[in-house]
């Protein structure tokens, strides 16, 4: 067995007084791709930095390959990364960009020609070599960004948020284009974002993170199907939460004390039943069934392939139900049943917030 | 729909502000190139270049030129070597009494150049340093340095540190880093903080006058001396020869530096 790519073993770093990382611990096997899930101030792109070496943590090892890293400034780490911001060279033309990770490497002209032909064929950009960043467009300029950090072959592929300086419809072009070069180079990636499509469409791992900590780490299928809190599957886009009281066996909906019946014992106490939009089934007639809750339709929005409504519970409970286009349209107002299948809820246990100390 | 009085009100303003400012300019090149201009004519009865002659002549020219430009050069080599850590420091350090720091570079610009220029010759006097070219750049490095730290603080305060961050962990060691990211984006400040060291010294009269001597007259001194002698017409080609460099260093600055680089930060430069 080789080493694993990245170790990284209780990592801490305060800002004055702030913690911002409390004891990080991860490994990223060789070719592995891991994203750093979480909303902003959560410490990823510290975590990131550390990584780089642009930060250096007051506690814990950062670990390459088997060796010792911690102390190591960051441009003798031979780290990669891709910026959320781009951070070309505006003074450079493309291909000088590309070039000059090669040229601070003194390395022999041809080869570096050679290299940056390849990397910029890599994102498609080969005919815009001579241009200057400024005279490229957004996704343009980041596919520079990604040549540019790949150049060098680095042991470790960094990309901060690269995705959420582009407009929506090239966000999943380029997306494409980084799993493309990724796996094509099998490069080991760690991955920041705040946006969990971007994490599940990439990842083999995601780690995801909240106020300097690693709350769920696992496979993004695993943390998708089993979220180990509120926090998380609400963050995963769970779209419709009700807040309940677990004893029993069974659940009782705070808001009204009726029975919500769940796929699988629940540890007791007070706890958040998730399902997602698409898994509510809206009925107008039919036998009483577990799980059926009376509602007003008081909003509904067409989607193209499915429509949108937002319901009301007697109890004034709000769930989104997402329904594909073909049955029957109901209108603003119209009383409806809103069934939901005990084997597509989730029912996860309140996120403690914050440890009140440190 | 075009508004007729509005834009003639504007050609009107405009042209009367361009004649404003050249209107000075003007009347010494007539002086200069011009003779028998007396009374109320409005331009001279004859055109010559026999006061460029009288000015060889009479003043040792190239003398003059070469003191002037070896105290300019010196005094924008001197500004760069004292305003570029200064403007650093201010820029991208957290420093302690800043704002002190930042009004005792401004100081010699903020009061009156006489009252200066009295207390330089007061100390010169003592160290002989009058009628040195080293002395004169060292007093116009006083008058020059406020410009160039002012000029460069808004150059690195521009600098996008994500860039400097960017060189780094691809592998810019802090001297490549300098060499390879922060200079060539600085570059603009820089050369602008230069030009003006350059002018400030080159232009000088004030201060030059009151610590200059026999060997170190220069160009604006020595058209106040030709005035002095009466000779109006000779000041006037020598203010013409004064002239030319400072025209041409205005030309250079348009083009190689963007004018909103002089004002404000350099993002994007």
């Amino acid at each position: 067995m080789s080493e694993p790519r990245l170790v990284l073993q209780h990592i801490d770093k305060h800002y004055g007084r702030l913690a911002v990382l409390s004891d990080i611990s991860l490994t990223v096997p060789r070719g592995h791709f891991l994203s750093l899930l979480g909303p902003s101030g959560c410490g990823k792109t510290t975590l990131l930095r550390v990584i780089t070496g642009t930060v250096t943590p007051d506690a814990g090892r950062v670990m390459v390959n088997g060796t010792d890293v911690t102390r190591v400034p960051a441009y003798r780490r031979n780290m990669g990364m891709v910026f959320q911001s781009f951070a070309l060279f505006p003074h450079l033309t493309v291909a000088d960009n590309v070039a000059f990770p090669l040229r601070v490497r003194a390395l022999a002209r041809e080869e570096q020609q050679k290299r940056v032909i390849e990397a910029l064929r890599m994102v498609h950009l080969e005919a815009l070599a001579e241009r200057y960043p400024r005279e490229l467009s957004g996704g343009q300029q980041q596919r520079v960004g990604l040549a540019r950090a790949i150049v060098y072959r680095p042991t470790i592929l960094l990309l901060d948020e690269p995705l959420s300086n582009l407009d929506a419809s090239l966000r999943e072009e380029m997306r494409l284009e980084i799993s493309q070069v990724t796996r094509a180079l099998e490069i080991t990636a760690v991955y920041v974002t705040h946006d969990q499509r971007e994490a599940l469409a990439l990842s083999d791992s995601i780690a995801v993170m909240k106020l300097g900590r690693i709350v769920q780490f696992g496979s993004p299928e695993a943390i998708y199907a089993a979220p180990v809190n509120d926090f998380i599957a609400r963050f995963l886009g769970y779209a419709n939460e009700l807040p309940v009281v677990v004893g029993d066996g069974a659940a009782r909906i705070e808001a009204d004390g009726s029975t919500l019946h769940i796929p699988a014992p629940a540890p007791n106490g007070p706890a958040t039943a998730f399902i997602h939009a698409n898994a509510v089934v809206l009925e107008t007639s039919g036998a009483p069934a577990p799980n059926r809750l009376a509602c007003t339709v008081t909003d509904l929005a067409f989607m193209g392939d499915s429509v949108e409504y937002v319901l009301r519970h007697k109890a004034g409970l709000q769930l989104k139900a997402r329904v594909p286009v073909g049955g029957a349209i109901h209108g603003r107002g119209a009383a409806i049943w809103a069934v939901l299948p005990p084997d597509k809820l989730i029912v996860v246990p309140r996120d403690a917030g914050p440890p009140s100390a440190g | 729909m075009r508004n007729l009085p509005w834009v003639l009100a504007r050609a009107v303003l405009v042209a009367g502000f361009v004649l404003f400012i050249s209107l000075p300019l003007v009347m010494i090149l007539l002086e200069a190139f011009g003779a028998n201009w007396f009374g109320m004519r409005m331009l001279p009865a004859e055109w010559t270049l026999r006061w460029f002659g009288w000015a060889a002549r009479t003043v040792d020219l190239v003398g003059v030129l070469i003191n002037t430009a070896e105290i300019a050069l010196l005094t924008t080599g001197l500004a760069l070597v004292v305003s570029l850590p200064a403007a650093w420091a201010i820029a991208r350090y957290r420093l302690p009494l800043k704002p002190i720091l930042i009004g005792v570079i401004l100081f010699p610009r903020m009061i009156p150049e006489i009252t200066f220029a009295l207390g330089v010759a007061r100390i010169f006097y003592d160290v002989h340093l009058t009628n040195t070219v080293i002395g004169i750049a060292l007093a116009h490095v006083m008058l020059a340095a406020p410009f160039a730290v002012v000029v460069l603080v808004s150059t690195f305060e521009g600098l996008d540190s994500r860039l400097l961050e960017a060189g780094t962990v691809m592998g810019c060691g802090p001297l490549g880093l300098f060499r390879r990211v922060t200079l060539p984006l600085a570059l603009p400040g820089i050369v602008a903080a230069a030009l003006f060291s350059f002018l400030a010294s080159y232009n000088d009269f004030v201060l030059t006058l009151m610590v200059y001597g026999a060997d170190t007259v220069t160009l604006p001194v020595q058209t106040y001396l030709s005035l002095g002698n009466g000779y109006l017409s000779v000041a006037g080609a020598i203010s013409t020869i004064l002239l030319v460099p400072s025209l041409l260093f205005l030309v250079a600055m348009l083009r190689m530096v963007r004018p909103e680089n002089l004002l404000g930060g350099l993002k994007g430069a």
